[in-house]
């Protein structure tokens, strides 16, 4: 029986990773993905990272920060690979129209990519900015994609997802949800860090930890992670949505409800279809 | 001149479109359905295992092979995209010849499609016509006699062989050249690590990584000189492993890279200065007394003086070995490193205390420190350091050489150089040499037809007309000439072999050695060489000075061997169709000396043919159709006495002859390689003293195994697979003794007298001190006697010393320094007149070239580039060439990041366009108390494939290291202009 102890969880040791890439590459071969067209990433900021962003065919990135402190001569240069973190309390859940988007009982937060109207509202709401549209549904209907924890390879009983196989250094760790957790905190207090993920459910009774959970020597505002105002948890997403997009997400609701039903009405249709044949 | 272009990403979705099957959309059935195959990655020379799945005879996935002990299913980007290698639809699939006549960058070669019969003709007559006209025979003035042999550099047939190549492969290629009469042989190891065989066989007695990959684990303080976390990615797990449990990571590196980012201490250095620093580390360490007494007493010759005499007072009295070194390192104080390599003394100070204070310490270096004009001496100095400190011979100590590509340790082993033959062991330099070894053969008459007692040739020793050099010499060399006699079917010798001073030598080696690789493509732009067979190498992208040596790629008659069409394929008259080693079977040997088997998982698309069969039809075909003769056999020809020379017996392998329609495996010739005992139904009637051909591949093969394990694999040792520690220090060290097999004699950490197996345990380095006097073997050379130069008077050159100096790289930043470490290079160097006759090098000053230009890797690609430029996966991650450089230096020349910029140098005076990267990793240095900006470029780029960019070495330099002839591409001279 999956629980929240058992539940898949992966560990991201930013003190271990040496930015191989090996993740971002694996990712691709396992899930399908195509290269994409790139050009040499010169901001000295971000220097190397490529593609510049997630998209629908990177669902893993490794983020390069460059940092220099000239007084003291010192560079400072992290990796972070990021990709979904597969929230607890998944924020894109509720905003889905259609109920595309939905949790498995193990934690995986997944799309059901034909009931995906491409509408958007889960992009705006994911505060970790990794879901991405792709123009392959039908009828030039977008669909959502990002990392899945390799989900097929889980359901075949491999251990581990595709990049963190990969991994060289076990900067990428994967597991059960409290020992990966448990192993974040001692990791984190053993580099005298700080760990990303693992929050328990916080005020207002909301919930913004992740499955998916960081390790850094550096506080992770100052490597560009959401803070918890931004990681606003499902009971307060349409909340916010409403208040920062109130018209067009009314107008869009309405649309889009009825879109779901028309959706509803044609997988009824279809499945009666099915039981026919079958009796045929 | 090189451009840049963009690169069409569209055709991805096509690649796997055209490649049909791969990815699956219904994988992960097919994937637990598959069978899976072991094989080794071909990237970086770690030796990683990769798992190959196959269904149908198609790979349905290839990734980390999780049993295995040095990666347990881990990979690294580059062999992560591997099916994106072998089923790329941009591979050559056929034999191909080019209708173009001219050549050149813009000229199309116009290919057609050929069959391998068509080829294989083309060639063997080219051969035979180039080779219609060099003499085997000449009349000897002293005895009057008609001597038989070919002069190794005379031949106007010169083979590049490939690290990406299999052991076998490599050794057939090697056996090839020989017996066509060529030294003129080289590979990708002498522009890698050519320097490190030099500077630590001299010092050590072998010129490898002495520890393994695992044992990085073992270390307490690394001392990084290069790159791992992106040349080496799985070194750097074990490196963590390390870090993880308490360890110090030291790392110097020109710009702040992803090693660097993991190091406690980073500092960076200006290009060239090596020496120089780590003469300072010695110098700590002598002045501090951080060094090992017992060790240095024990196992070094730092106690004796030049005669050989043991001073019982070494440490104070100057005439020790250990004197001198203390009275030549005096100069590098803290202040000194500090003018030359731009490392505060601070700084310096505490990468001393931390180096010298923690034990063991570990020295990774790569290209950084082996691509100098006096990469030999820093190299020694590195050893010599270890040696102070007492790191050698111990778990996690070590002078560890990484080397580059996957089988780079295996093609060196197999000598596909121009002074070695097999095993380290050299061609006979003249003829006084082959009488000589007549008569050692004559001391054990039955050295080819009776007893192999390997008392009787130590025989040789007590010869009073040999001095103490000359028996150590032959003794070295002999026993390997008598196995190839054996293995390749030769003769070596005079005829009859009754009284070898006044007879006919005989001689199938090919004698004196070849042209070292950068003074080889001088003679092939000389048209001193006709024909060159170049295999999985792309020398249009990886020499120095690439413009000169794409000017005489055009004037020769060029075979390629390759997977894709690269940048010196785009010269080839003849292109021929590659095999992915996941195609071939075959052995291969890691940085850690580790010799590992990979399996064959599916069969080759297309013509391709795998290496060893296309070297044996080639063989074949030079013998059948050009009728190229050994020179025993044309002295058959003209006085009807037969040596026994039969090459045809032992073609590919005396194991399994083609000649005589036997079928053949990479097998036969594994055993040949490294047999340990004698098999008596292969040549009956022959035995030699050493029954492999590579003396240090011996036991590897083992025909009559005993244990279970040996029995399992048919005593092809490189096959077993069982982690299972033999032993308690096994299981704490990480050896993984059953795990395939190490040379020498599985040791797994070389000089340890620790290690429980009956491996090499002694340093056993050549330092006769003078003709007469003799010190044991058993010592490593602080003083060398191969690296020192009786001859040579200028006390700044450090061979007069036989103890390393620093010197400047011949294109120095500052004119002092210039002048107060002059450069090694000179009209000394053994093949000035080649560089003098055709083409001197061309030398920049700083005046007009003020910046140092450096060249780096990166994790993401390989080398020269046909291995991941082709591959969409890789080329997303770095799609263009750039070049580095600090913002000081941006702002000086008025450029922003991402704008282009011109570089010159003055083989490039009219300069390329280049992407700058304007990076705060890189900093402005203190040189000599003016400042230096220095630049960096990677390497990997060239004008065809998939991603296209600027060859960094159309920029570098092509002048070599005095020693081990390596090219200085790591510290030139540049110019950067704004556009």
């Amino acid at each position: 029986m999956v629980s929240i102890y058992n539940r898949p969880s992966m560990l991201f040791d930013l003190t271990k990773c040496i930015a191989c890439r090996a993740c971002q590459v694996a990712c691709k071969r396992w899930n399908k993905r195509p290269a994409e067209e790139t050009s040499l990433n010169s901001d000295p900021a971000t220097q190397w990272t490529n593609p510049p962003r997630l998209s629908s065919n990177t669902w893993r990135l490794v983020k390069y920060k460059l940092t220099y402190d000239e007084e003291n001569d010192e560079v400072t240069w992290t990796f972070i690979p990021y990709s979904c973190m597969h929230c607890n309390d998944p924020p894109c859940l509720p905003v889905c129209p259609t109920k595309a988007i939905y949790k498995r009982d193990d934690g995986i937060v997944h799309i059901h990519s034909e009931r995906c109207i491409g509408c958007g509202y889960c992009i705006e709401a994911c505060p970790y900015k990794v879901r991405f549209f792709a123009d392959d549904g039908y009828f030039g209907i977008k669909s959502i994609y990002k990392c899945t924890y390799c989900l097929d390879r889980l359901d075949a009983g491999l251990e581990k997802t595709a990049c963190v196989q990969a991994c060289p250094t076990e900067a990428l760790e994967f597991g059960e949800y409290t020992e990966m957790h448990e192993k974040a905190r001692q990791r984190a207090k053993a580099v005298g860090g700080y760990i990303y993920g693992d929050e328990a459910p916080l005020q207002r009774g909301s919930d913004i930890g992740t499955a998916s959970v960081y390790v850094s020597k550096a506080p992770f505002e100052e490597l560009g992670f959401p803070t918890e105002e931004q990681r606003i948890s499902a009971p307060f997403v349409m909340e916010r949505i409403l208040l920062e997009r109130g018209g067009l997400a009314i107008f869009g609701l309405g649309v889009l409800s009825f879109l779901g039903f028309a959706l509803w009405r044609r997988e009824r249709i279809g499945r009666a279809k099915m039981r026919e044949l079958s009796k045929e | 001149m090189a451009t840049i272009t963009t690169f069409a990403l569209g055709e991805i979705p096509e690649v796997m479109a055209t490649t049909g099957e791969y990815p699956r959309l219904d994988r992960i059935e097919n994937y637990l359905e598959g069978q899976t195959v072991p094989s080794i990655c071909l990237y970086c020379a770690g030796g990683c295992g990769v798992r190959v799945t196959t269904l149908n005879g198609e790979i349905i996935e290839t990734e980390g092979d999780p049993d295995h002990p040095i990666n347990s299913g881990r990979l690294c980007s580059k062999p992560t995209a591997y099916p994106q290698l072998i089923y790329s639809e941009r591979r050559i699939l056929h034999p191909m010849k080019r209708t173009n006549p001219n050549k050149g960058e813009n000229e199309d070669p116009g290919w057609v499609q050929i069959t391998w019969d068509e080829a294989y003709s083309i060639i063997t007559s080219k051969i035979q016509e180039a080779m219609e006209n060099v003499p085997y025979k000449r009349t000897n003035t002293t005895t009057g006699k008609d001597d038989y042999y070919y002069v190794g550099k005379d031949s106007p047939v010169s083979w590049l062989g490939s690290s990406y190549l299999n052991n076998e492969e490599c050794y057939l290629g090697r056996k090839l050249t020989a017996l066509i009469g060529s030294n003129n042989i080289e590979h990708q190891a002498r522009k890698c690590h050519a320097s490190t065989v030099v500077g630590l066989a001299n010092t050590f007695g072998f010129g490898a990584m002495t520890n393994h990959i695992i044992d990085a684990k073992n270390s307490k303080v690394f001392l990084i000189m290069s790159n791992p976390a992106e040349s080496h990615s799985m070194e750097f797990r074990w490196v963590t492993e390390a870090i993880l449990n308490g360890a110090k990571v030291i790392n110097l590196d020109p710009r702040f890279n992803r090693t660097s980012t993991k190091a406690d201490i980073y500092a960076r250095y200006r290009s060239g200065s090596e020496a120089a620093i780590i003469l300072g580390l010695i110098r700590y360490t002598i002045v501090n007394e951080r060094y090992n007494k017992d060790f240095l007493e024990t196992r070094t010759n730092a106690p004796y003086d030049l005669d050989g005499n043991f001073l019982s007072d070494w440490e104070t009295n100057p005439d020790s070995i250990f004197g001198k070194l203390k009275a030549l390192a005096e100069d590098y104080t803290p202040e000194e490193v500090y003018r030359i390599s731009g490392i505060p003394v601070e700084k310096f100070d505490l990468i001393a205390d931390t180096f010298t204070s923690i034990k063991p310490g570990n020295i990774y270096y790569a290209m950084g420190t082996t691509q100098h004009t006096n990469a030999t001496q820093a190299i020694r100095a590195e050893a010599i350091l270890q040696l102070l400190l007492g790191n050698m011979g111990v778990p996690g100590g070590g002078v560890n050489a990484l080397r580059g590509i996957s089988n780079v340790q295996g093609s060196t082993d197999m000598n596909e150089l121009m002074h070695y033959i097999m095993g380290y062991r050299g061609p006979p330099q003249k003829e006084t040499e082959i009488r000589r070894y007549q008569k050692w053969k004559n001391y054990d008459p039955a050295a080819r037809g009776g007893s192999s007692d390997p008392a009787a040739v130590k025989a040789n020793d007590n010869d009073p007309s040999y001095t103490a050099v000359e028996q150590r010499y032959y003794n070295r060399h002999f026993p390997t000439w008598n196995s190839l006699e054996y293995n390749w079917g030769m003769y070596v010798g005079t005829w009859p072999g009754v009284d070898p001073d006044n007879e006919s030598v005989v001689c199938d080696l090919p004698v004196g050695n070849g042209y070292p690789i950068v003074a080889l493509f001088r003679k092939i732009y000389n048209e001193d060489i006709k024909v060159l067979i170049c295999n999985g190498e792309n020398p249009a992208v990886s020499m120095p000075n690439a413009e000169f040596v794409r000017d005489a790629l055009s004037k020769v008659f060029l075979v390629v061997n390759e997977l894709f069409e690269t940048e010196t394929a785009w010269f080839a008259d003849i292109l021929l169709p590659g095999t992915v080693q996941v195609e071939r079977s075959g052995s291969i040997t890691n940085t850690g000396r580790w010799i590992q088997w990979r399996w064959k998982a599916i069969d080759p698309p297309g013509e391709c043919k795998p290496d060893l069969e296309y070297i044996t039809e080639l063989y074949q075909k030079i013998r059948q159709d050009a009728g190229i003769k050994l020179p025993s056999e044309r002295f058959r020809d003209d006085t009807g006495n037969d040596t026994g020379s039969r090459p045809e017996d032992c073609w590919p392998s005396p194991y399994a002859s083609v000649f005589k329609g036997d079928p053949y495996t990479p097998e036969d010739v594994y055993k040949e390689i490294g047999a340990k005992s004698l098999d008596p139904n292969v040549r009956p009637g022959y035995v030699t003293v050493q029954p492999a051909a590579n003396v240090i591949y011996r036991n590897s093969y083992n025909p009559n195994p005993v244990t279970e394990l040996d029995i399992s694999v048919d005593g092809i040792l490189a096959k077993r697979r069982d982690t299972t520690p033999v032993d308690s220090q096994d299981a704490q060290y990480g050896y993984f003794k059953n795990w395939a097999f190490s040379w020498m004699d599985n040791q797994r950490v070389l000089y340890n007298i620790n290690e429980s197996n009956p491996g090499v345990k002694t340093f056993f380095a050549w330092w006769a001190l003078n003709d007469t006097t003799w010190l044991g073997l058993d010592k490593a050379a602080i003083w060398s006697y191969y690296l020192f130069s009786g001859s040579i008077t200028d006390v700044k050159n450090p061979l007069s010393h036989g103890i390393p100096l620093h010197n400047e790289p011949l294109e120095s930043p500052d004119s002092e320094l210039a002048t107060e470490y002059p450069t090694m290079w000179g009209s000394y160097y053994t093949y000035y007149n080649v560089y003098e006759d055709i083409k001197p090098v061309d030398v920049g000053d700083s005046s007009e070239y003020p910046y140092v230009l450096t060249t780096f890797r990166l994790a993401e690609h390989m080398q020269a580039g046909a291995l991941t430029r082709n591959l969409p996966w890789l080329v997303e991650l770095f799609p263009e060439v750039f070049v580095e450089m600090s913002p000081t230096l941006a702002s000086e020349i008025g450029v922003s990041s991402g704008d282009y910029v011109l570089l010159k140098t003055a083989r490039n005076p009219d300069g390329d366009m280049v992407k700058c990267v304007v990076t705060d990793r890189i900093q402005p240095m203190t040189i000599n108390g003016k400042t230096v900006h220095e630049v960096a470029m990677p390497w990997h780029w060239g004008f065809r494939g998939l991603s296209t960019g600027l060859s960094a070495n159309v920029l570098t330099m092509d002048a070599v290291d005095v020693s081990a002839h390596i090219p200085e591409y790591k510290a030139c001279l540049c110019k950067v202009e704004k556009v």
